[in-house]
């Protein structure tokens, strides 16, 4: 009896125990509006391969997009007054003239003719809305397309619900684990922030998740705890800074978690820039109150060899400087954990290891097309006159 | 009589040797590679490379961005051995733009353009907007 007892109890721990660190996400109807997302071409073809019934146009190109191995026809063309059109069978009923309910918008930028739509693409028995742009170049005839789909729904956290989306990164129609792009209202502000948005591991409180499951169709995910941890960067709060092992160009350690004041610099390297690069650094490093100043580089590759190893002689100069290169290969990964920007990302870190500065991003979502534009620091001495 | 005979082999030596000194002058600037009129210095001159060649060096790399959501990647290499002999090249393009802030690939593009002495190309990434970050690499090889 007691033996059995003991079973349960054990039983219930470890069902708790893996329950709580399991999150679950459930999405709704698909929405239009994201970040761009990869491009796809679109191979065009004189004739289609199959019985179509087009519009009215001249000069007719016809051309495939594949979502979730559906083929959907979309025809380009001149209307009678010459203007520049794209159609899009939004319902794959091989009728490209039932489609304007569909077809959201058609804009002309410069030489672009711009179209954003949907598809109507079946999962199962279920069918959903797949947004996609396709951007066809009048002059060179070329045609690609890309998605612009979110799903919006919750995230249960240990009870606690958070408004949450989910969209696909790779533009086939299909969602899995890696090339997704998760979003959470953490502070429940009614948007989605830099810190709350990630392909593949999310901060949520004090606890990282790792994408585990995701739906084929995007309507639900499932997040399992992780070792693996990335910097959040929320101003004001102690950074949880991950394990990195790097080491400068003297093959000494940096440690990014030690107890003084740490100024962190990335910056990819262009060969137009190297000399603003090395008259910021010098000037930083005339502050007296950082103890640690960190330069992360990623060098050019295949590049002005000569001109880098005179750039880095320069950089040994300065005094306090740790400098890091990093290839391409490792730059990836560590960019990932640091939360590091292109072109540029400052840090600020107190010996606390509180954030007290870093470039802030800036996303726009007025647009069906969305913007997370990294707002670059033009002159140094302006926030560094207030430190 | 031995004393005059050892004299006249020690200074046809001589004469010899500064005879390869200047052809050796000659060698470093256009005479061929293999010369076997000195055979005691062809044995020497066998060690060192049969073309005198430098490597092939990539000598502009320049990425920028179009507008209409596209981005190119130009490049030059030249491979020239010392002497000015154009020489084989392949000059490998590839650049790959991903988004600035969640890094997941917005396009990408690669191609290589080879050629005799000095070669040039120039590929482009679509569709990618002003904001994407983007990477470039321009490798040569002989």
């Amino acid at each position: 009896m007691k033996r059995t007892l003991l079973e349960m109890i054990i039983v219930v721990l470890f069902g708790t125990l893996v329950i709580s660190s399991v999150v679950t996400g459930v999405f709704d109807e698909p929405k239009p509006g994201m970040f761009q997302t990869m491009g796809r071409p679109v191979r065009l073809m004189d004739l289609p391969d199959t019985m179509l019934i087009v519009p009215p146009l001249h000069n007719v190109k016809v051309g495939k997009i594949t979502l979730n191995d559906q083929d959907f026809y979309l025809v380009l063309g001149q209307d009678g007054s010459g203007r520049d059109v794209i159609t899009f069978d939004c319902n794959n009923n091989l009728n490209l003239t039932d489609d304007s309910s569909g077809n959201l918008l058609l804009s002309y930028e410069g030489r672009i003719v711009k179209l954003i739509t949907n598809a109507l693409v079946r999962y199962g028995t279920d069918v959903f809305p797949y947004y996609i742009c396709i951007l066809w170049n009048t002059e060179n005839g070329s045609v690609v397309y890309f998605g612009l789909t979110r799903r919006e729904g919750t995230l249960v956290v240990e009870g606690e619900v958070f408004h949450a989306a989910i969209a696909e990164t790779d533009s086939d129609g299909v969602y899995n684990k890696e090339n997704i792009l998760l979003m959470v209202d953490l502070n429940r502000n009614g948007r989605f922030e830099e810190h709350e948005v990630s392909p593949r591991i999310l901060q949520i409180s004090g606890r990282f998740y790792e994408v585990d499951e995701v739906a084929k169709n995007g309507s639900s995910v499932v997040l399992r705890e992780t070792e693996d941890k990335i910097l959040t960067p929320v101003l004001g709060e102690k950074l949880i800074i991950p394990e990195l092992s790097l080491t400068d160009m003297e093959g000494k350690p940096v440690d990014l978690g030690s107890d003084e004041w740490k100024l962190l610099y990335f910056e990819p390297l262009h060969r137009e820039r190297s000399e603003r690069t090395l008259t910021l650094l010098k000037e930083l490093s005339q502050i007296k109150g950082f103890q640690r100043i960190v330069f992360l580089a990623l060098p050019e590759e295949g590049c002005c060899q000569d001109s880098e190893n005179t750039f880095f002689e320069q950089l040994k100069k300065i005094k306090g400087l740790q400098v890091v290169t990093l290839n391409m290969e490792r730059a990836l990964s560590v960019m990932e954990k640091l939360s590091l920007i292109s072109p540029e990302t400052f840090m600020i870190i107190s010996p606390e290891n509180k954030l007290i500065y870093r470039t802030p991003v800036a996303i726009i979502t007025d647009q069906l097309i969305w913007k997370a534009v990294a707002v670059p620091l033009e002159n140094p001495k302006m926030f560094l006159g207030s430190f | 009589m031995r004393i005059f005979l050892s004299l006249t082999v020690v200074l046809l030596i001589v004469t010899w040797g500064f005879g390869l000194m200047g052809g050796t002058d000659v060698l470093n600037a256009q005479a061929p590679f293999y010369d076997s009129k000195y055979p005691l210095f062809a044995t020497l001159k066998d060690r060192g490379p049969l073309i005198d060649d430098p490597g092939c060096f990539v000598t502009f790399c320049w990425m920028h961005y179009w507008g209409d959501f596209r981005w190119y990647l130009e490049g030059k290499a030249e491979h020239y051995s010392s002497t000015g002999v154009p020489l084989s090249v392949t000059l490998s393009l590839s650049i790959k733009c991903v988004h600035p802030i969640f890094r997941y690939t917005l396009c990408s593009s690669s191609a290589a353009f080879s050629g005799l002495g000095q070669v040039s190309g120039s590929i482009s990434c679509y569709p990618a907007g002003d904001a994407a970050e983007c990477y470039k690499s321009c490798l040569c090889s002989n």
